[in-house]
């Protein structure tokens, strides 16, 4: 096991999020220390995010600034920072999150101990001072695991679904293996794919204990009160993650899984239509029909029927088209 | 109270010092080890902040606190400002709590802020047995209580101890509950200041002709956009410079974000004064006592009346009547903070572009005591109702100084002379139906019951205008 600790770069991807600019580099400065590193990506903001983050990140040792000049969006930041970063740990905090003391240096650690290719904590969700926790969904905290083995069940959410990408620490090695880029486009859903490439193709994961992510939820800039194209991206997710499952030895296993993933999602956002101009609804009701008609009728079933009847007879009605 | 052991809620830097002027005057025990420090931040992000008692100025304040917890790590990782347990949770809660901060004695005495809300309400839930204490955090005592408080609290009050900031003028916190007022000496409280002041590095030099400007953080508020604060700032300038100073040093609020340069620099050029931002952490109180400036301008900063007591300043404000406009709602506990200083304090006019007396001068602290009474009153009517008459007499003697802190349609539901019942269309009404919802006796329960279930609504309508027009 490596005695000394390993270096780390902290990637933080920011667009228009001024009121919260002081939050997140105070919470930084929090975590500075000599063998810590951070990259700031600015994604184009207009709002005088930039400026603020430029007088602010003086003073941050070990920091830097990237600016886009056109905004690319979430995935694009992300790549940015990642492949300007040089740590051995790599952390990812999204420009409207915070951080508390102990954070960076705890995950470094627990890399450190555990020799994993990353490793995952829970987070607090914030939403004007009402918290919530969200955990890892497993019991098995603080010890290497193997990540196909926290796919399944389906009917239960597991490390697949825990897609969030702060809130963890990655071994370099996946960055070079070109697990932990994200695909640019996709404008929302982008971590869903992401997050079944990291669970197939690294060798090991942990969950583990490290308190100190806020992630602020309600915030009005978040893509997911917005009503445009950009939310069907998750038809494409779907597609990429049948893609990937369909070239893996096991993905015949792992299939019910994410169909589930994928039927739940069809469903949610048929339920929330209404955000969506009638163009985009439409263009939704038909690429979603094709997805589901492209399944065989047999694992449709069983996997429709495990929903319970309200969203199976939805699904059922969409496949056939009547709905 | 000696043979206690005191617990002691402290949020703000201004807090520590008023409890290490509490305990030098021996109303906190005899010594530290009665006395354990509960430090909360409870900014919106506090974890992002370094707590300001770990900053070493304040190391000798802290000597007088046997013990200092952080109670923003007990309660992590919720928000101090929120959590609050069960009835069910606390009983366990104050049997592990004891245990952790090594308080078994019976005599617990609780000390904290504003019992209206957590973190203070959270402390006298689970230590359900302590008698309680409350220590003025600035002119918000002057204001009514928030909201009525459970007798299981109410009965173990006892006492409430303030800086007697407004000549005699007494506070309307808890008065419904008969408070013990214990004023904390001003030598006590200045001697703490006074080690600030020789412990603080980087103090801006004494230098004849300074005077102070305080920011506030009202752009954080939501009461003035950035625009409007930093014109709020310019105006701050020429404030001070018709009260002859050559020189401002400016105190942006700790809080306040953006940057307080923008837009000083011009203005202070064409006054022709010298310029000098003091962005630090330390106190206001700090700043003045260590300068002694010759005005201290600010828009209803408590740093204001403490200059003025502590000091012997000139205090001045500017525009402070806007900000009263805005105030929403009415229950807003900055009201009476800004309707005082709104009052009492000589003031900027922009548009003549001459200073302009006050008001009610704190000369005569009997008439500042009625208008804070008639605020007081309008708030709560009925956990106040012995304040009628000084809202009676303000709302007939002086009706345009009330009216610059209760809207008309308030006056109009109190039955005070001076209202009327918000917008024209409401006013057009034929009169019995006016008299129909204009309550015989104040306070809402009963008019709501006098009314009627039919009138409900139009008077939902009527009390929501309050909000639309001042």
């Amino acid at each position: 096991m490596p005695s000394a600790s390993p270096s780390a770069s902290v990637v933080v991807a920011a667009r228009d999020v001024l009121p919260y600019v002081d939050d997140l580099v105070g919470g930084l400065r929090r975590n500075a220390a000599d063998d810590v590193e951070f990259v700031v990506v600015d994604d184009a903001s207009r709002d005088g995010t930039r400026e603020r983050l430029g007088d602010l990140l003086v003073h941050l040792p070990n920091s830097r600034l990237i600016e886009h000049p056109e905004p690319r969006g979430l995935s694009a930041a992300r790549n940015t920072g990642l492949a300007a970063s040089s740590g051995e740990v790599l952390l990812m905090i999204d420009g409207d999150d915070w951080t508390g003391p102990g954070y960076v240096a705890g995950l470094v650690r627990a890399m450190a101990t555990l020799g994993v290719d990353f490793v995952k904590t829970g987070h607090v969700l914030e939403h004007g001072g009402r918290r919530t926790r969200v955990l890892p969904p497993t019991g098995a905290i603080g010890r290497p695991l193997v990540p196909r083995d926290h796919i399944l069940p389906s009917h239960r959410s597991t490390m697949v679904d825990f897609t969030y990408a702060h809130s963890s620490a990655y071994s370099r090695r996946l960055l070079d293996a070109g697990l932990l880029h994200f695909r640019e486009d996709f404008r929302t859903a982008e971590d869903r794919d992401w997050s079944w490439r990291l669970m197939l193709g690294a060798d090991s994961l942990a969950a583990v204990d490290v308190p100190g992510y806020f992630y602020r939820r309600g915030v009005a800039t978040s893509l997911t009160s917005i009503g445009d194209e950009r939310q069907l991206d998750f038809l494409g997710a779907m597609r990429a993650i049948r893609e990937i499952l369909s070239r893996d030895p096991q993905g015949d296993d792992f299939m019910p899984k994410a169909l589930r993933t994928e039927f739940a999602l069809v469903y949610s956002h048929h339920e929330r239509r209404r955000r969506l101009p009638q163009h985009l609804r439409d263009r939704m009701r038909r690429e979603s029909q094709e997805l589901l008609r492209s399944v065989p009728t047999p694992l449709f079933t069983s996997v429709a029927r495990g929903m319970g009847p309200r969203r199976a007879a939805f699904l059922a009605m969409r496949r056939a088209g009547a709905a | 109270m000696t043979g206690y052991h005191h617990l002691l809620e402290c949020s703000t830097p201004f807090g520590l010092l008023t409890l290490a002027a509490m305990a030098d005057s021996g109303l906190l025990g005899n010594g530290p080890e009665d006395r354990t420090l509960l430090v909360v931040s409870t900014t919106p992000a506090p974890e992002s902040r370094r707590p300001f008692h770990e900053d070493p100025v304040f190391a000798r304040a802290l000597s007088r606190f046997g013990r200092v917890v952080d109670w923003n790590s007990l309660v992590a990782p919720w928000h101090p400002r929120h959590w609050c347990p069960a009835p069910a949770d606390a009983v366990v809660l104050e049997r592990l709590l004891r245990r952790l901060l090594q308080v078994d004695e019976d005599d617990l005495s609780l000390v904290v802020e504003s019992l209206h809300m957590p973190p203070s309400r959270t402390m006298a839930t689970i230590f359900s047995t302590a008698s309680v204490t409350v220590y003025a955090d600035g002119l918000m005592i002057y204001g009514p209580t928030r909201n009525d408080l459970p007798e299981s609290i109410t009965g173990r009050l006892a006492r409430l101890v303030m800086l007697d900031l407004l000549d005699g003028v007494r506070p309307r916190l808890l008065h419904e509950h008969r408070l013990p007022l214990v004023d904390l000496p001003f030598d006590a409280f200045r001697a703490v200041v006074q080690e600030l002041v020789d412990h603080s590095p980087d103090l801006p030099a004494p230098a004849s002709g300074t005077a102070v400007v305080l920011g506030q953080y009202l752009g954080q508020l939501g009461l003035v956009t950035t625009a409007e604060e930093e014109e709020q700032h310019g105006a701050m300038l020429r404030t001070a410079a018709a009260a002859g100073a050559s020189r401002v040093v400016f105190k942006p609020h700790p809080a306040a974000v953006g940057d307080p340069r923008r837009g000083l620099g011009v203005t202070a050029a064409a006054l022709g004064i010298e310029v000098e931002i003091f962005d630090s952490p330390v106190l206001a109180e700090v700043l003045v006592q260590h300068l002694r400036p010759v005005a201290v301008v600010s828009a209803f900063s408590t740093g204001l009346f403490t200059a003025r007591a502590l000091q012997g300043c000139r205090v001045l404000s500017h525009d402070t009547g806007a900000f009263l406009r805005r105030l929403a709602p009415l229950a807003n506990s900055n009201r009476v903070p800004a309707a005082i200083c709104d009052a009492t304090v000589e003031s900027w006019d922009e548009t003549t572009g001459a200073l302009r007396a006050p008001l009610l001068p704190l000369e005569r602290p009997a008439d500042v005591q009625r208008l804070v009474d008639a605020i007081a009153y309008c708030i709560q009517p009925d956990l106040l109702p012995e304040l009628r008459g000084a809202a009676e007499q303000m709302a007939a003697e002086q009706p345009d100084i009330l009216r610059r802190s209760v809207p008309a349609p308030r006056l109009f539901h109190l039955g005070l002379p001076g209202g009327h019942p918000g917008t024209l269309w409401v006013r057009r009404l034929p009169a019995p139906v006016l008299d129909a919802v204009r309550p015989r006796v104040p306070g809402i329960a009963r008019r709501r019951a006098q009314v009627g279930r039919l009138a409900a609504p139009l008077v939902r309508r009527l009390r929501s205008t309050r909000a639309v027009r001042p």
